[in-house]
């Protein structure tokens, strides 16, 4: 009994070794290290001021370590970006720089890769007031990557930035060429997602500058070339704000209202529409009446 | 007659474990066999084993579960289900010739293994039958529980204070813990009629039901005592993730482990004392 108890557990023993000897898996061992550098860094987000500095050496010790052992692995691509921002959490800038150009460089990056890396070199020009710069690294974002969420949203960053600084004028000119670009990105794309994307950051942009007439003809123009059900659906809140609440014109949002009606299979919907029909009807009947 | 004593029953189990440790080892070849199973799961995780592994896993779990921490969050699913098929293809049998080891050696017959196995081996068929009729009464279960979980929770939300809301979880999960019990209290006689009385399936499970029903106190307590000590194992699998998050991953590997490791000691324990039950019942009858 005993001796095959000790057979048992001998297997068990061997089994593990061999497998821990034969398991040579350089991702492994550096999604590993990855992750436990990452919850370590969690701790220090979350209590900067009381962690000793070990903590931070471990992190940034560890992360270099992927970079230098595993530099072919996937988990290296996500090293660079999580070391990047390890620097920019504690300002260290001039460290941070060199590792986003190293991810700049790399001939393998994808283009996701690419634009969250112009985006973060622009982020660390940005902390350290030299808008110039951060201006020149977006610019890439925009004109390269404009097919990637980020580069597709620069431009409203842009202008947002003149805002929070209060520079009105140079906010609304960056506000009037992320329209224009966004209006050659929709023509150039007609009826794919990314026409229907850049339709609505514009119309966004003119609901934010208060050019309602102008986000009511986008609006009526993403209605027009995109009739899939979610589209309309996205489009409802927008047309109560433009057509009703600002342009005051609730005949055209009447017209709007009873062609998605029309257009959509989606029963609750329709429920939805018919009532705001009826109410927005008779009050229109009322407000006849009284004129 | 002078009802059974539970007591009894036990003290003389532990007594026969004690001078027979033979009776517990198949319960340890379970536990092997699921500790190895455990080790090859975790170890799947990365190469070799990844590259005929990883494509499987990313069938059914999806692609980030093949990557570090989410291969170890992956493997409490996985190695459940393994260990159903361990369950219905070797646990019922190892049971079985552990209740036949008790048998003999109350019998005063010689303990030979090939004769052992070869009766085990005979009946094989029917022990693997059992096992898949247990484990579909205990997937019922567990899919009436969650019914009820949901549609409990639901009522409590409204109805409950938020104090007991925190506590409600732990509460459900006992609640749930005994329904598995009283549920064993039913079933569990089945494998030891089947070898001691060499009764066919069927009509072991019906007398394993009556017995349940007639003698409920004795039985109940003989599983859900010694059931008891799962109760906190059965608790940490499911925080698992939560202490993964908040401590390290592999800690999920050390619960179930423990779980491995506290199965051969219940469940031959359970398994015995139900053997033993019923031989002093039989014997009481003859009298």
């Amino acid at each position: 009994m005993k001796k095959t108890v000790l057979i048992l557990i001998s297997i068990l023993v061997a089994v593990y070794i061999a497998l821990t000897l034969f398991s040579v898996d350089n991702e492994y061992v550096a999604e590993k290290m990855l992750y436990r550098a990452a919850k370590t860094n969690e701790k220090i987000t979350a209590n900067p001021d009381v962690v000793p500095p070990s903590m931070r050496d471990f992190v940034e010790k560890s992360l270099q370590k992927i970079l230098e052992k595993y530099p072919e692995t996937d988990a290296a691509k996500a090293t660079r970006f999580a070391l990047a921002e390890f620097y920019i959490y504690n300002k260290k800038y001039d460290k941070a720089l060199p590792v986003l150009d190293t991810i700049i460089s790399a001939k393998d990056a994808d283009k996701m890769t690419l634009s969250r890396a112009y985006f973060v070199k622009g982020n660390v020009y940005e902390r350290q007031n030299q808008w110039d710069k951060a201006l020149a690294e977006y610019a890439i974002l925009r004109d390269k990557y404009n097919d990637t969420p980020l580069g597709m949203q620069i431009p409203i960053y842009i202008g947002n930035y003149y805002i929070g600084k209060g520079d009105d004028e140079r906010a609304d000119r960056a506000f009037r060429e992320a329209a224009a670009f966004y209006d050659k990105i929709a023509r150039e794309n007609k009826g794919k997602v990314m026409g229907y994307t850049a339709l609505s950051l514009m119309r966004d942009i003119y609901i934010k500058s208060k050019e309602y007439r102008r986000a009511g003809n986008v609006i009526e123009e993403i209605l027009e070339d995109y009739k899939a059900e979610i589209a309309m659906i996205q489009q409802l809140p927008y047309v109560e704000l433009v057509f009703e609440k600002s342009l005051k014109e609730p005949e055209k949002a009447l017209e709007i209202y009873k062609f998605v009606r029309d257009n959509t299979k989606n029963d609750n919907l329709k429920k939805l529409l018919d009532k705001k029909i009826d109410d927005m009807s008779k009050k229109e009947t009322e407000d006849g009446k009284k004129r | 007659m002078k009802k059974i004593s539970v007591r009894h029953i036990w003290i003389n189990t532990f007594g026969l474990i004690v001078k027979k440790p033979v009776i517990i080892l198949p319960f340890f070849i379970i536990a092997f066999l699921e500790a190895l199973t455990l080790e090859l799961v975790y170890f799947s995780g990365r190469n070799p084993l990844a590259i005929i592994v990883g494509p499987i896993v990313k069938k059914f779990f999806g692609e980030g579960f093949t990557h570090y921490p989410y291969c170890i969050y992956a493997i409490p699913r996985v190695f459940n289900f393994l260990q159903i098929v361990i369950y219905v293809l070797a646990g019922t049998l190892l049971t079985a010739i552990s209740i036949n080891i008790f048998k003999n050696v109350k019998a005063g017959l010689p303990l030979k293994q090939n004769a052992l196995l070869k009766n085990g081996i005979s009946r094989y068929g029917a022990f693997v039958a059992l096992g898949i009729i247990m484990v579909l009464i205990m997937l019922l279960l567990e899919k009436a529980g969650g019914f009820a979980f949901s549609k409990f929770t639901n009522l409590s939300i409204k109805y409950l204070p938020a104090v007991v809301m925190k506590i409600y979880p732990l509460v459900f999960a006992a609640l749930l813990f005994l329904a598995n019990a009283i549920t064993q209290t039913f079933f569990i006689a089945t494998l030891p009629l089947m070898v001691m009385d060499k009764k066919p399936l069927l009509k072991a499970l019906l007398q394993s039901v009556l017995l349940g029903l007639r003698n409920f106190k004795t039985v109940f307590i003989l599983v859900f005592l010694p059931f008891l000590l799962y109760f906190p194992i059965t608790l940490l699998k499911g925080l698992s993730v939560q202490l993964a998050g908040k401590m390290f991953p592999e800690i999920i590997l050390l619960i179930l482990l423990l779980g491995v490791l506290a199965t051969p000691f219940v469940e031959c324990f359970v398994f015995i004392s139900i053997a033993q039950f019923l031989l002093e019942k039989g014997e009481r009858k003859e009298k």
